[in-house]
């Protein structure tokens, strides 16, 4: 059990600054991109009317968008959706709905509903795709176009949609969602203003209990169910200021699967979506990031945050559960495959800023969380909670956080404000501190088990269950779930010939057989590209199964050494901090010696006035003596023999002649404990140590422990060097301050002077404290004076700074659970 | 939690003090910025009652002015009183001037040379805040006459850095009715890098005056500017094709001669624009001199311009040449040389026929081109 609680007390150390460097940069982060997503969104908000486009709109020279919607088992949204669809305010664009062999009635409501008749249309086989039974086009609306196609899983309908269309720029979007009427236009604006731009995301909001009438969202009101407000909330945090500060810095990863468009040409080229992840979203984002970067083509990914597409968000918690775990597999698969972008500079902001961000913020932050939650757990049955420090920081964490749900809700009302009534206003701030309690350990929890599984090597779906947005005025006019929607295809193995039976289907299975070739199409006048299979193909995956003790070993590699890292190198800022004007590590020799002789004086007058102990530098050991002084009503005890620690352990680190070894550093008050561990860990390797209290710059007790002293700096550097078992923490230190008995029983020293003094307990009668007074000699405790009268008080040293009284009552109060505190005498 | 703790507890390190702080500071944002939430709403609440107002007050002199009726334009002039009353009614005239044309448009627009608007975005376009010349540029967008001034102005921010500004200003003057200022903004987008196809499909399009006659004139700029090599290529090439698409067939020999003049033989773009152009003008003149010259092209660009001029001319006569760009190394040539066969009927066919013969991949191309082409057609 000791041994499970030093090395539980080492990590911790560590751990605990682990923790708040990741909580500080996490946090500050996400601050710098509030105030530039602030400022960027404003801006944003000035251009929207610039161009009115009449112009482009007169032209039968450019039809630029089609509108691509898979639609997998959407029988009860799929028509409303692509009725509103075909609403929108926007000259001269088709609508593609491709039917990714839906097991439901998806079809055939499409073809009751929109008349469709079967067409004979070329499809240039460019991106690999299952087979296409048929096409079809609605006698209704000429510019709809359904594909009726062999189950593959979004991506491969998306790619079936973009060799099917025709139009320099193709819009994916879930078959869901409902798209605002203007929402083209002001997308197109990005692709107008700058020549380079190759995709845009707009914002995605939450449409549950909106009232959607003529598809369109005629009233937006705040969800009933406390899931979908709290998502509310992640959504406006999300979009308002994740991805408008990304697009500020052009280092977009994620563009929403459920809205983006984008340039069709650069999607050919980077191969279309992959088929074996389930982050084909955000993996095309960073393909053509990674495409262009590699190419050293001039490109852009825009943000709009303007633009809505209102979607359905779960209401049940197994479904969120399984769209939270399908979210962070795709983030992992997706960092995974382009993990050679990770802290590249040839990636330049995105390699250096965004990829990181969410390798460590995003990817790993569920892992920290939970990891957290069983490390408290831990802390508070092992060691004891500091519960100060406990609810100041979780008070920060929680402000922290509702500071960004709350800025981004002042954003939207700032901008858009599209939640009329003030009384959603405070919902949503309300929720914003709601979702702290228990949905963020939830969220957290899905997010390590999607994590987890990735690393399994799974790789379904999952299914979302719809159940249709409200029309007319009517709230709780549901359509009921889905049933069997969403099942999972876990293997796409591509086109499987055997399978087709009609005409147009072996020509399909024919021109698969040569994806290499295309072209964009017919009636374009702009894209001519090649498809770069040797880009694509250096990013297929090997099989996640054969791989996964890879991706084991590589996060596993990564924590150990971010563990290490962090903790030697915290423990090493400390020491500087807080001491380093004489403490050096190895490696820095020349300043090592110089730094200490200097700071020699200055340290050694100090413990002059203060150090009483007498010590044996030659050994180690201490001929101390009592100081104690019988003073107004106290009579002092001596003590000699007895010690918190062994008596070689008495070693005045002041010594002005000698160097000391210092192994560890422990930089904080409570780590005595830790300290003391370690001294015996060493002890039992062989070495003389000693364990130093030591008050640091900052006002915080480092806890030094160390091993013998020598003549010279570079004896003591040579010793470290021939050391067979190197601690974690080296380094030289010449000239300290206080040692613990010192410090615990400063004597006569300041006779004359104000003077503060610990109180070490209050006792019924003379004879427990006098008892009570023995114990704390043996902990330690020198000069120990008992007050004759009641209260019959304990007290300790004396000092004339209120802060030596202090830090020794916290430590006392600390080490040995009593309580105490610390007063002026008279 | 933390105001009980700010009350009860004795810091006493600084972590300790250093956490309070900033959970007392983060606690005062949080509650700083749901206040700003709050306040915000009511001010937008206000402004757009405000608008609502405003609105209500010039809907009749706007309708009025609009059907021919007079209105006293002192009155509606000192009606506006501020920044606040000048938004409203603009906003209804930009709205509505692009759903009426003729003299209707004509009457909106007199309504935005009101005294006070004219002065109040004249300082907008003056300003040096990015916002207020977009503003202001919006506002001469749908002014379409400018003073000297206004011009010197807008025409100033032609020569910016910044692309968007550019774009902006151009386009204002692009709805000047002189077609001289029209070719000035042109001009500035054509000579920049990065400009988009589409912004320059939609200043084109602009350009061409819809009221006055200025045909002309404008063919005789527009050839002046396809001219101009200092321009950028790529957006001259999207220039030329938009000449086709609004069809100045004027201009159809002029791009003949520019195309055996060969002033932009370096430029693929260019020349791909200027084939595609003769093929859009059916200009079969050129047939010979394409065929000729542009056939065997090292540039795959160039050989597609190719085909579908050929396509566009749909004479049989160049059906050997099709036969040979349809075996091209490049896809793109290829199936542009089979929908042109496929186009041409029956002689056409049978090339295709032979073709089909050849290659795997040359059947099922043709297969489903001809498809698609028949079934079209039925």
């Amino acid at each position: 059990m000791e041994e499970f609680l030093r090395i539980f007390l080492n990590f911790l150390d560590a751990y605990t600054w682990f923790i708040v460097i990741f909580f500080v940069g996490i946090n500050v982060s996400y601050l710098i991109l509030i105030v530039m997503s602030f400022f960027h969104i404003r801006t944003q908000m000035k251009d929207k009317d610039v161009f009115g486009l009449h112009g482009l709109f007169a032209s039968s020279l450019y039809h630029p968008i089609s509108i691509l919607a898979p639609a997998f088992n959407e029988e009860a949204t799929v028509v409303a959706s692509v009725k509103s669809l075909l609403q929108l305010r926007f000259p001269n664009y088709e609508v593609i709905v491709v039917n990714d062999g839906s097991k439901d009635r998806t079809m055939d409501v499409l073809m009751d509903e929109f008349k469709l008749v079967r067409v004979k249309r070329y499809v240039p086989l460019v991106l690999d795709h299952k087979p296409i039974k048929a096409i079809y086009k609605s006698k209704i609306y000429p510019e709809l176009i359904v594909v009726d196609k062999e189950n593959g899983r979004k991506a491969d309908a998306l790619n079936a949609g973009i060799n099917v269309c025709r139009n320099d720029l193709f819009c994916a979007i879930d078959a869901d969602c409902v798209l605002e009427p203007d929402v083209l236009q002001t997308m197109l604006r990005s692709f107008i203003e700058d020549e380079t731009t190759i995709a845009v995301g707009g914002i995605v909001r939450v449409a549950n209990d909106c009232v959607i009438d003529g598809n369109e969202i005629k009233e937006v009101r705040v969800p009933k169910s406390h899931l979908a407000r709290i998502q509310v909330v992640e959504y406006l945090r999300a979009f308002l200021f994740g991805r408008v500060g990304w697009d500020y810095l052009n280092s977009l990863l994620i563009i929403s699967g459920a809205f983006g468009i984008f340039d069709r040409n650069a999607v050919l080229r980077v191969g279309g979506y992959l088929h074996d992840t389930v982050g084909e979203d955000m993996e095309l984002v960073v393909r053509l990031h990674r495409y262009h970067l590699d190419k050293k083509i001039p490109y852009r990914v825009r943000f709009l945050p303007e633009p809505v597409c209102w979607t359905e968000v779960p209401e049940d918690r197994n479904v969120l559960a399984r769209q939270r775990n399908r979210w962070q597999r795709g983030l992992a698969d997706t960092l995974w495959r382009h993990r050679r972008m990770l802290l590249n500079p040839k990636y330049g902001r995105l390699g250096m800023v965004a990829m990181p961000f969410f390798f460590f913020f995003e990817l790993l932050a569920p892992v920290v969380e939970i990891f957290g939650y069983v490390v408290l757990v831990l802390t508070i049955i092992l060691v004891g909670l500091n519960h100060q420090f406990a609810i100041l920081f979780l008070s920060a964490a929680i402000l922290l956080g509702m500071v960004l749900s709350v800025a981004s809700v002042l954003c939207e009302e700032f901008t858009y404000r599209r939640y009329p009534k003030l009384k959603d206003v405070l919902i949503l701030t309300l929720y914003a501190f709601l979702e702290n309690f228990g949905f963020r350990q939830m969220h957290a929890w899905w997010r390590f088990k999607g994590l987890v599984d990735f690393l399994r090597g799974n790789k379904e779906w999952g299914a979302m269950q719809r159940k249709g947005f409200n029309t007319g005025t009517t709230l709780s006019d549901p359509k009921p779930p889905v049933e069997g929607a969403g099942v999972a295809v876990t293997d796409v193995k591509g086109p499987n010939p055997a399978e087709n039976t009609s005409d147009e289907e072996s020509d399909n299975e024919d021109k698969n057989k040569d994806p290499k070739s295309y072209v964009g199409d017919k009636t374009s006048d702009f894209g001519m590209y090649n498809r770069d299979d040797k880009f694509k193909d250096s990013l297929k995956h090997k099989p996640v199964d054969t791989d996964k003790w890879k991706r084991f070993g590589l996060i596993g590699v990564i924590l150990i050494v971010l563990y290490f890292s962090v903790s030697a190198k915290l423990e090493w800022a400390m020491q500087t901090i807080s001491g380093g004007d004489s403490t050096v590590l190895l490696g820095d020799s020349n300043k090592a010696s110089q730094d200490s002789s200097n700071d020699f004086n200055t340290i050694s007058s100090l413990n002059g006035t203060t150090a009483t102990s007498k010590t044996a530098p030659e050994t180690g050991l201490s001929d101390e003596t009592s100081t104690g002084v019988t003073e107004g009503g106290t009579r002092s005890i001596s003590t000699s023999e007895s010690s918190a620690f062994e008596s070689n352990d008495i070693i005045r680190w002041s010594d002005s002649r000698y160097y000391f070894m210092q192994l560890h550093t422990f930089s904080s008050s409570r780590r005595a404990q830790l300290a003391r561990l370690k001294k015996e860990e060493l002890e039992a390797l062989g070495y003389t140590v000693t364990v130093q209290p030591r008050v640091g710059n900052s006002d915080i007790i480092l806890w030094m422990v160390g091993v013998n002293r020598y003549r010279t700096y570079w004896d003591a550097s040579d010793k470290i060097a021939k050391m067979d078992n190197k601690p974690t923490s080296y380094g030289i230190q010449k000239g300290g301050e206080l040692d613990m008995k010192v410090f615990a029983g400063a004597g006569d020293v300041n006779d004359g002077e104000r003077r503060y003094t610990v109180v070490l307990g209050s006792h019924e009668n003379a004879e427990t404290q006098r008892s009570r007074a023995e114990q704390w000699q043996k902990i330690g405790f020198d000069a120990i004076r008992l007050e004759d009268k009641p209260p019959f008080r304990i007290f300790t040293g004396m000092y004339h700074l209120r802060t030596e009284a202090e830090y020794l009552a916290e430590i006392v109060v600390n080490k040995s659970g009593e309580r105490a505190t610390y007063i002026r005498l008279e | 939690m933390t105001i009980m703790l700010l009350l009860q507890y004795e810091a006493d390190t600084f972590t300790l003090q250093f956490m309070l702080s900033a959970a007392f500071l983060l606690f005062l944002i949080t509650m700083y910025l749901f206040a700003a939430s709050i306040l915000i709403r009511n001010a937008k609440l206000r402004e757009e009652h405000h608008s609502k107002e405003c609105k209500d007050r010039f809907y009749p002199y706007i309708l009025t002015h609009m059907v021919g009726d007079e209105i006293d334009m002192n009155e509606l002039n000192s009606d506006l009183r501020n920044s606040d009353d000048f938004k409203p009614l603009v906003s209804i005239i930009y709205e509505m001037i692009e759903s009426v044309q003729g003299d209707e448009r004509t009457r909106l627009r007199e309504l935005l040379h009101l005294p006070k608007l004219q002065t109040y975005y004249f300082k907008l376009l003056q300003s040096s805040r990015k916002n207020d010349i977009t503003e202001a540029c919006l506002y001469y967008s749908h002014v379409s006459d400018f003073t000297e001034k206004e011009y010197q102005l807008l025409s100033k921010l032609l020569d910016d850095e910044n692309l968007l500004y550019v774009h902006i200003a151009a386009t204002a003057i692009i709805r000047s009715p002189l077609a001289e200022q029209r070719y000035e903004a042109l001009r500035a987008m054509c000579s920049r890098e990065r400009v988009s196809k589409l912004a320059i499909i939609d200043q084109l399009y602009m350009f061409r005056n819809l009221v006055d006659d200025q045909m002309d004139r404008e063919v005789s700029l527009l050839n002046q500017l396809v001219r101009d090599t200092s321009l950028n290529d790529r957006n001259l090439g999207m220039v030329i094709k938009g000449i086709c698409d609004i069809g100045y067939v004027s201009m159809a020999l002029d791009l003949y001669e520019l195309l055996e003049e060969q002033l932009w033989a370096h430029s693929e773009y260019v020349t791909e624009a200027l084939i595609y152009s003769m093929g859009r003008f059916e200009f079969s003149m050129a047939a010979d001199f394409i065929v000729d010259n542009f056939a065997k092209d090292s540039r795959p660009r160039v050989r597609r311009a190719c085909a579908s001029a050929l396509e566009l001319f749909a004479d049989d006569a160049y059906n050997e040449v099709l036969f040979d760009l349809a075996q091209d190394e490049e896809f793109s040539v290829r199936l542009k040389a089979i929908y042109a066969l496929a186009g041409i009927g029956d002689t056409g066919k049978k090339y295709l026929l032979e073709l089909s013969a050849k290659t795997l991949e040359l059947r099922n191309l043709i297969r489903g081109v001809l498809a698609e082409v028949e079934g079209q057609v039925a």
